[in-house]
């Protein structure tokens, strides 16, 4: 078999790297790990919150993705494939756990900017913390649509794809988290643009 | 729909939350134990694992299997295998277990031997005189047969909670029990006919 050098692998475009991983050559199941690893992991952590968590749910997803690998005809992009497998990974896990860890930690660093008030902090403190507790208690699919679009970025056609679903019904589930977090939000009106 | 400006903060507090992180650096070596593991146990689950599992699998089918024939057989067993001789020894007021011209103490009698509920009183009188009534028992299966004269020509009514395999059976009317269609022409005629009609008239 012919050897790879690791410099090159980095050169390769994903459908070359998916044709050595067919092909069982290990760094570049490597290189498509390093690749991905980030956005399989930040799905998971957001979904579920928890890191230990997390890194279960990217284990599993890169596992299979490994093993189908020689299954995918790329008819759809194989970012939209692995998506797809992470947020399968993300539902099995939860039905497994049957329950939800708080999504965001340590979100209060993320939020202290240089040169804020007090006040600015204990406001920001307050959003944040009935932002997290909206999301928290969604169910799943519409957690798993708010973290592909505010981790991810994607596009409301994306995460139907990803999630099994229309755009449509991604539209409308963003469209309720949205109204439940500005029903619950209503008092610090007027404060919003300071946050 | 929402106010735009409304969600223009919202979707700015939910992407800061939901930033993307870095994965630790220890997860590609979970990754790749995971994955020998998993080689591992899915060269086991073609082997030895599936030794073991397939004969439990095989005993659980052959389990269902026989729960349900044994189920069909007692329904079957609540008509089919009657033979000619229960049904005349039934029609011989001689052969009854309890004897009576009642069809209040009849039914109390069904009742108490079987927990079937029996409607012999319904709806005008007939030309039908009540005589007794017999357990049958087959294969698990118990039938009440209810005796009765038609003028001259004996009769009788089989009644079983084994509704599904009912049917008209020359002199031998049978009925639902135990459920609301008890004895109801619609259902099933023969059930109103000792007391309502001439039984052969509708044979």
């Amino acid at each position: 078999m012919k050897k790879r050098n690791p410099a090159m692998v980095l050169e390769e475009t994903d459908n070359q790297l998916i044709d050595a991983c067919r092909r069982g050559e290990t760094v570049a199941f490597r290189e498509l790990f390093e690749r991905y690893k980030d956005k399989v992991y930040s799905i998971a952590l957001r979904y579920s919150g928890d890191a230990e968590t997390a890194q279960d749910i990217a284990q599993d997803t890169f596992v299979k993705l490994f093993a189908a690998i020689g299954g995918f005809r790329g008819n759809s992009s194989f970012d939209s494939w692995l998506y797809r497998m992470v947020v399968n990974s993300c539902f099995d896990h939860k039905r497994r756990t049957r329950r939800f860890l708080p999504m965001i930690a340590g979100v209060f660093d993320l939020l202290r900017a240089p040169g804020a008030t007090a006040l600015d902090e204990v406001l920001r403190e307050e959003m944040s913390g009935r932002v997290r507790a909206v999301v928290d208690g969604l169910p799943p699919e519409q957690r798993m649509v708010i973290v592909l679009r505010y981790t991810q970025g994607l596009s409301y056609e994306e995460i139907g794809e990803a999630m099994g679903c229309s755009a449509g019904t991604v539209a409308s589930r963003l469209n309720r988290v949205h109204k439940v977090l500005s029903r619950r939000l209503t008092h610090l009106d007027g404060r919003k643009n300071r946050v | 729909m929402s106010d735009p400006n409304e969600n223009d903060w919202i979707e700015k507090e939910l992407a800061r939350q939901l930033t993307p992180v870095r994965a630790p650096d220890s997860l590609w070596s979970r990754v790749e134990s995971a994955r020998r593991r998993g080689a591992r146990s899915s060269s086991l689950a073609g082997t030895q694992a599936g030794w073991i599992l397939w004969p439990a699998v095989a005993m659980m089918l052959l389990f269902a299997s026989g729960d349900l024939l044994w189920e069909i057989g007692k329904a079957r067993a609540s008509i089919a295998p009657l033979t000619e001789q229960d049904l005349e020894a039934v029609a011989d007021g001689s052969a009854c277990d309890f004897k009576s011209s009642d069809p209040a103490q009849i039914e109390r009698w069904v009742k108490a031997e079987t927990s079937m509920n029996v409607n012999l009183s319904c709806g005008r009188p007939g030309n039908a005189q009540l005589v007794g009534a017999r357990l049958i028992r087959k294969r698990g299966a118990v039938i009440a047969a209810i005796a009765y004269q038609v003028g001259n020509d004996a009769a009788t009514l089989l009644v079983s909670d084994k509704h599904s395999l009912f049917r008209w059976n020359r002199d031998y009317s049978i009925a639902w029990s135990g459920s609301k269609e008890s004895g109801s022409k619609e259902a099933n005629p023969g059930a109103c006919n000792q007391c309502h009609l001439d039984a052969r008239s509708q044979l």
